[in-house]
C-alpha cells in the first residue's frame, strides 16, 4: 500500500514538473486528485475499510501525500502563470483613438467667452441674425444718412419679410444684421433694468473676403444698464473680463472712439498679453491691442426703447470674437472659419 | 489723411517751434484720433541712408573720354574727395551739390522704388556716388529743376562763409528740413469730426490736447474782398442739398509756376501738382478743409450756374476724360446746356482748367453730405473733395475758403475780381446745450467744478456760462466748426477726454443680484451641441448665404420661400438658406479624402415670414441612414422628446425632394395621440438619404445619409424636467434572436410594430443585428435577424412561456408578412 502511495506521488510529481499549461495541470488534478476515480481519490475510498491499525499508518500517509501533490501543483500553477502572464504584452504599441467630436473652434472661443460673462450675472440673448432696419439701425442713433447703412456695407433683403414683430415694420427694410448691437433695444423693450445681457452670434457685413475680412464674422455685444453706471464700471468691467478670459493681469486703456449709439464713446485697447507689452508682431510693437469698441449707451437709444430720459443710464461693448479666436490659436486666415476643412477641425 | 507738420506749425505755438512727433503719437492718440504713424517728410534723406546724402562741393570738372554727355566730376565732402561721374548739365567746378554716397538710397528720376548705391564703372570709369537732382532724391518740389538734366545747385542757398563747417553734413540737417514730418492719422477715428479734416482744424485740436501747444488763430486773418457785381447767375433747385454758394469770376493768369511751398506741401499730403489754379484750390482744402471747384468761364454757357439733380440720360466726361453716366440722385452743376461737375465729387474736362484759360469762375459752396455721398458711389470716383463734404461741412467755411483763395490767387496768379455771386440758405441758429455738474459726476465718475470745466471747454473753443450765485447748472455753447456737439453727452466725452481718459477711476459694479435670465434656445443650443459631440460628430459652420448653382445641384426647385439678397457679394451668396443640408454636403465634399465623415451644424434658417435654429447631421458611411437614425434619437431620447417616426414619399408637395433618394424621407413627429394629422410645430424634422444624383453632382463618393431638425419644437416638446427614473426590474432578462426571411418589399417597420404589439409593456429592447440578402437566401427574400430583449417587472419569465410566446409571434408574422424562421 505504502508502495503505491509513493509510486502515485512520484508519478504525480513528475507529471508536475513536466507540464507546460495550466490544462496539463488540471489533467494531472483530476486524475490523481480528483472525486470520481482518481489514483488517489480511489485509495482514499478505500480507506475506510480498513482495520484500524492500518488506518493509523495509511490515513496519514496518504493526507500528507495529497498535501505534497496539491502544493507541488500550486507552486506549479503559479509559476506558470507568471511566466504567461505577459505574453503578447506590448505596452509600446500605438493607442486607438475612439471616433470622437468637437465644437467648432469658433464655438469653444465663444463659450468660454459666454461662461466668463454668465459667471458675472449675465443673461444670454441670439437674436435673430436677419433684422428690421429698425434694430440693426434706427433704434441705435444710426440715421438713414449714415455710411454703415451703405450698400457697399451692409446686406439689404429684396424679399418682402413677414414676421410677428412688436412694432410694424413692414414698410422699413430688412439686412443681416451688422453688429450684434441689433438686441440692444429689443432686450430693453422686453426686460426691466437692472440688466446685465450678452449677445454672442453671428453677423454679416458685404465687403471682399480676403485672410483679414470676411462677410460672416463673429461678435460678442454686451451691456449693463442701471440707475447709475459710469465710465470706471466700463472700465473695470473690461479688465475684469478679458483677465478671466487670458487668465493673467491685464490693463484696458480707452480712446477716444466713434459709435452712434454711445456717448461717450470708447475704443478699449488691451495690454499685449502676447508679449506683456514689450513689442511684438501682434501689438505692432505699441504694447497695446485693439480689442473692444464701447461706451455709455446713447440717450437716443434709451428713447427708442421706450425710456424716460434721464432715469437709466447704461454702458454698451462688442468684442470682435472672430479675431479673438485668431489671436487665441494664431490662425492667420479668417477663411479657415468657414472653409470646415478636417485637416483644421481636427486639430481642436 | 496726411497731414504736414510743417503747415501745422505755421498755426501752432510750441515751445520748440515744431511739433514732437512722438508727442503727438501718445497724446493724441489717447486724448483725439488715432495717428497711425509718421514719417520724415524727406524720407530719403533720413534715417541711416539719408545720412550718406550730404552737402559737398565740385572741385574739378573733366571730360568723360569715352561718353560726350558725362563728366567726370571731384568731389571734395570736408574730409577727403571721390571720382563721381555724372551726366548733368550744370555742373561746374565750386558748386556746393547735394552728394549721395555709396549706400544712400535714391529714385531713379524720382520715380519707383529707391535704389541703393554701390560703387560702379561707368563707361570704363570708377565712380562712387552720385551728384543728385533735386527729384532723386525728393526736393523737387522744394528745388524745380531748370532744365531736366541739371543736378541740384546748392551754391546759391550758402553763400555765407562758414559753410566749409556744413560740408560732408547730412543734407537733411543742412537744409533745416529735420523737423518736417507727415502724419497719418486714421480717418475712421475722427468721421464724426469733419472740422479736423485740414491743418487748422487739426492744429486746434492738438493745441486743445497737448501741453505747452496753443493756437495762433485767433480769429480771421484773412482780408475781406471788395464788392463785385453779380457776373454769374447761380440757380439752386433744393436748398436743402446747396445751402451756400458762392461764385467768384476772375481774371487770372493760368500760366504762373505754383510757388514751391505750395507745391511741396501739396506733395506732403499726397496731392499733386496741377496747375497754379488748381493747386490754389487743392492747397486751401488742405488748410481749412473747404473744397473748391474752378471752372474756365468761356466754357460756361450763359455764364449761368444751375445747382441741380441729373436728369434722366444725363452724363458727364470727367476730368481724366472717364465718361460716366448720371443718376437722377445725383446733384450737379450745370449750365444751360450741360452738366459742367458733379457737386462736390469732380469737375468736368469739358470746363477744366488749362494754361489757355483767361478767366475762371471758383466754386466755394456747401453741398449735402449724403447727397455728395451718393454722386461720389454712383459715378464710382472717390475724391479728397467728396471725402470732407461727406462729413458734413459748416456753411461759416465757405467765406473763410473764398477769402484765403483769392488772397493766395491773387498774390501768385495775378488775380483780379471781376464779379462775386453768393447764395446763402443757411440759417444761423446758435444752439445752447444745458447741463448740469451732477450729470459728469453721474457718467464718468469724475467730481469736477464749475471752474474745471470751463477750463477744460475753454480749450475746445466752447463758450461756457455758469450761474453767478448758486447752482451747478451749465450753459454751453460749441464753436461754429463743431457740429458734432449737441447733447450733454456729447460734452462730457469732451471733457474726459481733455482730463484725461487715464484719470477716470476704475470702479466694480454694484448692483441688484438676480438669477440671469437667458435665453431658452441658446441654452438647449449648448447642450445639444455637446450631446452631439459626445455621439463623436464633428461641428461645422458654414455661411448662411447660397446661390442659384448649389441649389440646382442639390436638386432644389427654387421657390417663393427663399430670402433674397438685394445686394450680393457674389451670385454664390444671393438667396438665405432654408436649410443647413447644402453647404454641408459642400463640407462632405470638402473632405471626401477623409476616412468617415459625420459631421453637425446648429444654425439659423431664413423664411420671409420665420427665422428659426435648425440642426443638421450628415453623415457618409456605407450605413449611414442607419448611423443618422441613431444619433437623431438619441439625441431626441437625451432630451426626452417622445416621437413618432413615419415614412412618407413624394405624395407630398415639397420642392426639394429630389434631394432625397427614392424620394422618400423619414419624418420625426412629437408622439402625440390625439393629433390625427401632424401640426407643423409637432414635426420635429427629417430624415433621408442623399439622392445618388445629387452625389455625383457634387462628385461625392459613397453614401451620404443627413436629417434636420427643429431647434424649437425640440424645446418645445421636450420633457426634460418631467424625467424620472424607470422602475429597475429585479427579475432576469431574456433574450430572444430570431431570424426572418421575409420578402424583400416587406419594410422592418411593419414588423417591428407586430413585435411590439406583442411583446407590451415586458419589450425591454428590440434591435435590428443584421439584414442579409446574398446567396443563401432567395433573390426575392431577404433575412433579417433581430433580437427581442423580454423583461417583467412582476416575475421571472420561464423558457415555457418565451417558447408559447415566440410560436405565437412566428404566427402573426406568417400571417401578416408571409414570414418564416430562416434555417440557421
Amino acid at each position: 500500500m505504502k508502495d503505491i502511495v509513493q509510486k502515485i506521488e512520484a508519478e504525480a510529481l513528475a507529471a508536475i514538473t513536466a507540464a507546460t499549461s495550466l490544462i496539463d495541470l488540471q489533467d494531472i488534478r483530476v486524475r490523481v486528485l480528483g472525486r470520481k476515480d482518481s489514483a488517489l481519490g480511489n485509495l482514499l475510498k478505500q480507506l475506510k475499510d480498513l482495520s484500524a491499525d492500518v488506518k493509523r499508518e495509511v490515513g496519514p500517509l496518504l493526507n500528507s501525500t495529497r498535501d505534497g501533490i496539491e502544493a507541488a501543483l500550486q507552486t506549479k500553477t503559479t509559476a506558470l502563470e507568471e511566466a504567461t502572464e505577459a505574453e503578447g504584452l506590448d505596452l509600446t504599441l500605438p493607442g486607438i483613438t475612439p471616433s470622437r467630436g468637437a465644437l467648432h473652434p469658433m464655438t469653444q472661443v465663444m463659450n468660454e467667452m459666454v461662461d466668463i460673462f454668465r459667471e458675472f450675472g449675465f443673461m444670454v440673448h441670439e437674436g435673430p441674425e436677419l433684422d428690421s432696419e429698425y434694430y440693426n439701425f434706427e433704434t441705435l442713433n444710426i440715421p438713414k444718412t449714415h455710411p454703415a447703412r451703405d450698400i457697399q456695407d451692409t446686406f439689404f433683403v429684396n424679399t418682402p419679410i413677414t414676421r410677428p414683430e412688436k412694432h410694424d415694420l413692414t414698410d422699413g427694410k430688412w439686412v443681416m444684421r451688422t453688429h450684434t448691437s441689433n438686441m440692444q433695444v429689443r432686450i430693453l423693450e422686453e426686460h426691466e433694468p437692472p440688466l446685465r445681457c450678452i449677445v454672442p452670434g453671428r453677423v454679416f457685413r458685404n465687403e471682399a473676403t480676403d485672410a483679414t475680412h470676411d462677410h460672416t464674422f463673429y461678435q460678442l455685444e454686451g451691456f449693463v444698464v442701471d440707475k447709475n453706471m459710469n465710465v470706471g464700471q466700463l472700465l473695470w468691467m473690461l479688465q475684469e473680463v478679458l483677465r478671466a478670459f487670458y487668465k493673467k493681469d491685464v490693463t484696458v486703456r480707452l480712446r477716444p472712439g466713434y459709435f452712434p449709439f454711445v456717448e461717450p464713446g470708447y475704443e478699449a485697447d488691451m495690454s499685449c498679453v502676447f508679449c506683456d507689452q514689450k513689442g511684438c508682431r501682434i501689438c505692432k510693437h505699441t504694447g497695446w491691442i485693439e480689442m473692444v469698441g464701447s461706451g455709455m449707451i446713447h440717450p437716443e437709444v434709451f428713447k427708442a426703447a421706450g425710456y424716460k430720459e434721464g432715469e437709466y443710464t447704461g454702458f454698451a461693448f462688442g468684442l470682435g470674437m472672430s479675431r479673438i479666436a485668431m489671436l487665441k490659436y494664431g490662425m492667420n486666415d479668417i477663411r479657415l472659419m468657414h472653409e470646415n476643412s478636417f485637416e483644421f477641425l481636427n486639430q481642436f | 489723411m496726411l497731414y504736414s507738420t510743417q503747415l501745422l506749425n505755421q498755426f501752432l505755438e510750441t515751445q520748440t517751434g515744431s511739433l514732437d512727433p512722438e508727442a503727438l503719437m501718445r497724446d493724441l492718440t489717447t486724448a483725439s484720433v488715432e495717428l497711425e504713424g509718421f514719417e520724415s517728410a524727406f524720407p530719403l534723406l533720413a534715417g541711416a541712408p539719408g545720412e550718406k546724402i550730404v552737402l559737398a562741393r565740385i572741385t574739378a570738372v573733366s571730360k568723360h573720354p569715352d561718353a560726350d554727355r558725362l563728366n567726370i566730376c571731384t568731389v571734395f565732402d570736408g574730409l577727403r574727395e571721390y571720382q563721381v561721374v555724372c551726366g548733368g548739365s550744370n555742373v561746374v567746378p565750386d558748386m556746393l551739390i547735394a552728394f549721395a554716397m555709396v549706400g544712400a538710397e535714391v529714385k531713379w528720376h524720382g520715380e519707383g522704388d529707391p535704389i541703393v548705391l554701390t560703387p560702379a564703372k561707368i563707361r570704363g570709369v570708377e565712380s562712387e556716388g552720385m551728384i543728385c537732382a533735386a527729384e532723386e532724391i525728393g526736393l523737387g518740389a522744394l528745388y524745380p529743376a531748370t532744365d531736366e538734366r541739371a543736378v541740384l545747385d546748392l551754391t546759391d542757398a550758402f553763400q555765407n562763409p562758414s559753410v566749409e563747417e556744413w560740408l560732408g553734413k547730412p543734407l537733411l540737417h543742412v537744409l533745416g528740413l529735420s523737423d518736417q514730418y507727415v502724419l497719418d492719422i486714421d480717418n475712421k477715428s475722427m468721421t464724426h469730426r469733419s472740422d479736423l479734416f485740414s491743418h487748422v482744424g487739426m492744429a486746434q485740436e492738438i493745441a486743445a490736447c497737448l501741453p505747452n501747444v496753443v493756437t495762433r488763430l485767433k480769429s480771421p486773418l484773412l482780408k475781406r474782398m471788395k464788392e463785385a457785381p453779380e457776373t454769374i447767375t447761380v440757380t439752386i433747385d433744393d436748398p436743402a442739398l446747396c445751402l451756400r454758394y458762392m461764385a467768384l469770376e476772375l481774371a487770372v493768369d493760368a500760366t504762373k509756376e505754383t510757388p514751391a511751398f505750395i507745391v511741396e506741401r501739396l506733395r506732403q499730403c499726397g496731392i499733386k501738382s496741377i496747375n497754379v489754379i488748381v493747386d490754389i484750390g487743392n492747397y486751401v482744402m488742405i488748410e481749412y478743409g473747404q473744397p473748391m471747384h474752378a471752372f474756365d468761364e468761356q466754357k460756361i454757357h450763359n455764364n449761368t450756374l444751375h445747382v441741380r439733380l441729373a436728369k434722366t440720360g444725363e452724363s458727364i466726361e470727367l476730368l481724366g476724360k472717364q465718361t460716366k453716366q448720371l443718376s437722377t440722385e445725383t446733384l450737379v452743376i450745370a449750365d444751360d446746356e450741360k452738366v459742367l461737375a458733379v457737386a462736390g465729387v469732380m469737375g468736368g474736362e469739358h470746363s477744366g482748367i488749362t494754361t489757355n484759360t483767361k478767366r475762371i469762375v471758383l466754386e466755394v459752396a456747401t453741398f449735402d453730405a449724403v447727397t455728395v455721398r451718393k454722386g461720389a458711389q454712383q459715378i464710382g470716383v472717390r475724391t479728397d473733395s467728396s471725402l470732407r463734404y461727406e462729413k458734413g461741412l459748416p456753411e461759416e467755411l465757405v467765406t473763410l475758403g473764398s477769402q484765403r483763395a483769392f488772397e493766395l490767387l491773387e498774390d501768385f496768379a495775378d488775380a483780379q475780381l471781376i464779379g462775386m455771386t453768393s447764395v446763402n440758405h443757411a440759417t444761423d441758429d446758435k444752439k445752447e446745450i444745458v447741463m448740469s455738474l451732477e450729470m459728469i459726476t453721474r457718467t464718468t465718475g469724475l467730481q469736477l467744478s464749475a471752474k474745471e470745466v470751463k477750463a477744460l471747454l475753454g480749450r475746445l473753443q466752447c463758450k461756457v456760462v455758469t450761474p453767478r450765485v448758486y447752482g451747478t447748472e451749465l450753459r454751453i455753447t460749441p464753436p461754429w466748426f463743431r457740429r458734432d456737439l449737441n447733447i450733454p453727452e456729447d460734452i462730457i466725452e469732451e471733457i474726459v477726454r481733455l482730463y484725461g481718459i487715464q484719470n477716470i477711476p476704475v470702479q466694480p459694479i454694484i448692483g441688484e443680484v438676480t438669477i440671469p435670465q437667458s435665453e431658452a434656445e441658446y441654452t438647449a443650443g449648448r447642450r445639444i451641441k455637446d450631446e452631439l459631440t459626445a455621439l463623436g460628430l464633428q461641428e461645422v459652420l458654414t455661411y448662411s448665404f447660397y446661390g442659384t448653382e448649389l441649389m440646382k445641384t442639390v436638386g432644389y426647385e427654387q421657390n417663393g420661400e427663399h430670402v433674397e439678397i438685394q445686394n450680393p457679394l457674389s451670385e454664390d451668396l444671393r438667396y438665405l438658406r432654408v436649410s443647413l443640408i447644402p453647404r454641408m454636403l459642400e463640407v462632405v465634399k470638402r473632405n471626401d479624402s477623409a476616412p468617415r465623415v459625420d459631421i453637425f451644424e446648429v444654425g439659423h434658417v431664413y423664411t420671409p415670414s420665420n427665422e428659426a435654429r435648425q440642426i443638421g447631421v450628415v453623415v457618409r458611411d456605407v450605413d449611414a441612414v442607419r448611423i443618422v437614425r441613431g444619433i437623431v434619437e438619441s439625441l431626441l431620447a437625451q432630451e426626452s422628446v417622445p416621437f413618432v417616426t413615419e415614412k412618407i414619399a413624394a405624395t407630398v408637395d415639397c420642392p426639394f425632394w429630389n434631394l432625397y433618394q427614392g424620394k422618400q424621407a423619414l419624418r420625426y413627429a412629437v408622439d402625440n395621440p390625439n393629433n390625427g394629422d401632424v401640426a407643423p410645430d409637432a414635426v420635429l424634422g427629417t430624415l433621408g438619404s442623399v439622392s445618388p444624383k445629387v452625389l455625383q453632382r457634387m462628385g461625392i463618393s459613397g453614401t451620404v445619409a443627413f436629417a434636420t431638425l427643429s431647434l424649437p419644437n425640440m424645446l418645445k416638446y421636450g420633457a426634460r424636467e418631467q424625467k424620472g427614473l424607470a422602475a429597475i426590474s429585479p427579475y432576469p432578462a431574456v433574450d430572444i434572436d430570431v431570424s426572418l426571411l421575409l420578402g424583400n418589399d416587406v419594410a422592418w417597420g411593419d414588423v417591428e410594430q407586430v413585435i411590439r404589439s406583442h411583446a407590451g409593456d415586458q419589450l425591454k429592447s428590440l434591435s435590428v443585428v443584421d439584414v442579409y440578402r446574398g446567396e443563401r437566401v432567395d433573390s426575392d427574400k431577404k433575412s433579417v435577424t433581430c433580437r427581442i430583449v423580454l423583461q417583467s417587472q412582476s416575475e421571472t419569465l420561464e423558457m415555457k412561456t418565451i417558447e408559447l410566446w415566440r410560436e405565437s409571434l412566428m404566427r402573426d408574422l406568417h400571417t401578416e408578412f408571409g414570414a418564416v424562421l430562416r434555417d440557421k
